[in-house]
């Protein structure tokens, strides 16, 4: 029998070490070489880590959906691990977009939070997500779970334009929305370079986390199964 | 076939209640005990009421029908009901439709009862449009509903369901809510366009619930 705790395999390992160089790379550039933005000055930076990893979060949970109407398709339990795993590391990418998104607040509007329409939505999935892996902590059969995760996965991923279009209106009917967004003229190429290049490096990173999230949730899995089965042989 | 599930189950849920009361009971108290205390914590008086009723009437009814939406299969898992129901002839999404309509019929219930509590308790005008109001928190109910019976059916089966069901429904709740507390506003205000909008929007995404929840629901109950 193979150990289920195999080594990383050749992707993981290689997109690993290619993410560490790209982000290594990416916040060079973003510190120190890229030009800052004349009104906004250096406190721009951070959009850098905040806009990739916004696009990340996105990614994965659109990688959450694909996967859960895979799994509900051919129950293929690997399609879950797939969600799952994504859903773990899009988690983190979600804080961090909400986090960098607050510090950019404090600089930009003077205060932690507001109740910008995209920041809201970003938090409103936040949430989803959380609760998503927390159902899926609760249950405790594999064929369940997955069916149960899937169909959050689905819902939460159907909701997501809804909830941004009612926080948009619901923002702007408000009030002028001028204040709250940064007005975004025509990004230069010398910003917009390093910030592509970064969104490369968060996805090729997001891509190495989901392959190692899901080797190890395997090993769990074939864990708990050795575990019963021991059991079962004991006689207990 | 469909018309004829969906009507024995409703009707189903509807004797039970009618015999037991434990659920309507249950809401109705909770909903009057809601606007009392939101009286006693906010300071409710002309104006800020008319600002802040729209949007506390409906959070009332949201947390009211979550306590009915939460054991909504709690009675189909008593004698495994769940199980017979699933292996007979009966297609799968017309037992979803059943339990929603219950489910729906009792928001709905609920909601014109503690209209009039609302409009005694908070010094709103007389001359409301009502009836369009009452449109609208129908109209919120049916995707509060929908996800509700859904996600029901989930926790249901689920350790800690009372903590869990709550962190499911809510944020996936966020449009639904800002919809119809803006659009009870809207209506309240007298702004007919801006009302018709949000109920543009709550319409639409009633129906996305509606088709995924029934596009879902065989997953959830297959075994």
């Amino acid at each position: 029998m193979t150990s289920p705790l195999a080594k990383a395999g050749p992707w993981e390992r290689w997109l690993g070490i290619v993410a560490l160089v790209m982000v290594v790379a990416g916040v060079y550039w973003g510190l120190f070489v890229s030009p800052v933005d004349l009104y906004q000055g250096e406190p721009m930076r951070i959009l850098f880590v905040h806009v990739p990893s916004a696009w990340v979060s996105f990614l994965a949970f659109f990688v959450i959906f694909v996967a859960s109407i895979k799994y509900l398709r051919t129950r293929d339990l690997k399609y879950d691990t797939i969600a799952h795993a994504a859903a773990g590391s899009g988690l983190i990418f979600t804080g961090l977009t909400l986090a960098s998104g607050s510090i950019w607040g404090k600089y930009a509007w003077g205060v932690w939070w507001t109740w910008d329409a995209r920041l809201t939505t970003v938090a409103v999935l936040f949430l989803i997500y959380a609760v998503y892996l927390l159902v899926r902590g609760l249950i405790d059969e594999d064929a369940k779970r997955a069916r149960y995760g899937a169909v959050l996965g689905i819902i939460g991923f159907l909701d997501v334009p809804i909830i941004h279009f009612s926080v948009y209106w619901w923002r702007t009917l408000h009030q002028p929305a001028s204040i709250l967004r940064p007005d975004s003229p025509r990004m230069a190429p010398e910003l917009m370079i390093p910030l592509l290049f970064n969104t490369a490096a968060f996805i090729v990173l997001f891509a190495h986390l989901v392959i190692a999230r899901r080797r190890v949730i395997e090993a769990e899995r074939s864990f708990t199964r050795a575990q019963q089965e021991q059991l079962h042989e004991s006689g207990v | 076939m469909w018309l004829s599930v969906i009507w024995a189950l409703f009707r189903k849920d509807a004797l039970l209640e009618l015999r037991r009361r434990e659920t309507l009971l249950a809401m109705g108290a909770f909903g009057v005990l809601s606007m009392l205390l939101y009286n006693f914590a906010l300071p409710l008086d002309g104006d800020r009421a008319r600002d802040l009723a729209p949007g506390l009437l409906w959070v009332s009814v949201t947390f009211t029908a979550m306590l009915g939406l939460g054991k909504a299969f709690a009675v189909e898992k008593q004698n495994d009901v769940m199980d017979a129901l699933v292996m007979s002839p009966a297609p799968k999404a017309a037992i979803f439709l059943g339990k929603l309509a219950s489910n729906f019929v009792f928001i709905a219930v609920i909601e014109l009862f503690l209209i009039p509590l609302f409009a005694a308790f908070f010094p709103v005008q007389g001359n409301a449009p009502w009836g369009a109001m009452i449109g609208t928190l129908f109209l919120g109910s049916l995707g509060l509903a929908t996800i509700g019976t859904l996600f029901s059916s989930i926790t249901v089966a689920m350790r800690a369901r009372e903590v869990i069901f709550p962190l499911v429904l809510l944020p996936l709740m966020v449009p639904v809510i800002i919809a119809t507390s803006q659009a009870l506003a809207a209506f309240l205000n007298g702004e007919t366009t801006a009302a018709g909008a949000w109920l543009r929007m709550l319409g639409v995404a009633d129906l996305i619930f509606m088709v995924a929840s029934l596009w879902v629901f065989e997953f959830l109950v297959e075994d």
